[in-house]
């Protein structure tokens, strides 16, 4: 058997990205509730459309499917966070331990996706992270410079954050779900402008 | 059954990723330095399962 043809190239990516959605989808709606499950892939959706189209680079071979990426891997970021965090009761209920684990989690993947998805000609556009410290480095794993997992961790983070923030809020469901759809546009701008600072 | 499959799905996610930063640093066109970018995620996976033991009590005496 040919391992190589197991690899998925650029258009099987699609499959890839789409399969991961539909399987964050039912995780959410099961384990946690419909409303979830429809605003996290609807916010993670829009995060992504604007995060492909706001400023950041957009080579020309960045494929439409990109933007549905952030919904999966944020999800699992988090889903992992709370799986292993949950294992200690002290940490049970920290929702700033949470946000972060999912950042840090979320950068560790973003280093094997990226890294996969480049292989593969799967081309992710940046996060915008130049001209500042991290970037200026070599540090790299892998052939993976050290920020673009950071630019996924930033990002993670502050979804993550941003959706804690309005679900603990008190706000009644329609309310909450207008302002966390409003409030992505300068999510994304605030993930540029952070990640440019770092 | 369902939800079986379901509380799995994290775990199959994260393995798929794993899968994938393997088969490309082994046998697809990326450079065995790809294996690197994947070991995070991969010490991810078995904190993970570690974890889901601990979680589940199956820790053996």
């Amino acid at each position: 058997m040919n391992l190589g043809s197991l690899i998925p190239d650029a258009s099987d990516w699609r499959w890839v990205v789409v399969i991961s959605v539909f399987l964050v989808g039912v995780h959410a709606y099961r384990k946690l509730s419909p409303y979830f499950a429809v605003t996290w892939i609807g916010a993670g959706a829009l995060f992504g459309a604007l995060w492909c189209a706001d400023g950041f680079e957009w080579p020309a071979q960045v494929r439409s499917e990109v933007v549905l990426l952030p919904v999966s891997l944020f999800y699992l970021a988090a889903a992992l966070t709370k799986g292993i965090v949950e294992t200690r009761d002290r940490l049970r209920g920290n929702h700033f331990f949470h946000v972060l684990m999912t950042g840090v989690f979320a950068g560790l993947l973003g280093l094997s996706l990226e890294s996969s998805a480049d292989a593969s000609g799967f081309h992710l556009p940046s996060f915008g992270i130049d001209g500042n410290l991290l970037s200026s480095s070599d540090m790299e794993i892998g052939g993976v410079p050290l920020a673009v997992g950071l630019g996924w961790a930033v990002a993670a983070s502050a979804f993550y954050g941003i959706y804690k923030l309005f679900d603990h809020a008190g706000l009644s469901k329609p309310l909450q779900t207008v302002v966390l759809f409003v409030s992505m546009p300068f999510l994304v701008q605030g993930v540029k402008a952070l990640s440019e600072m770092l | 059954m369902l939800d079986r499959f379901v509380a799995r799905i994290p775990t199959l996610l994260l393995a798929g990723v794993v899968l994938l930063g393997a088969l490309v640093g082994l046998v697809g066109e990326g450079d065995p330095d790809d294996l690197l970018a994947t070991a995070p995620a991969a010490l991810l996976l078995v904190g993970y399962l570690w974890a889901g033991r601990r979680k589940r009590g199956g820790r053996a005496s």
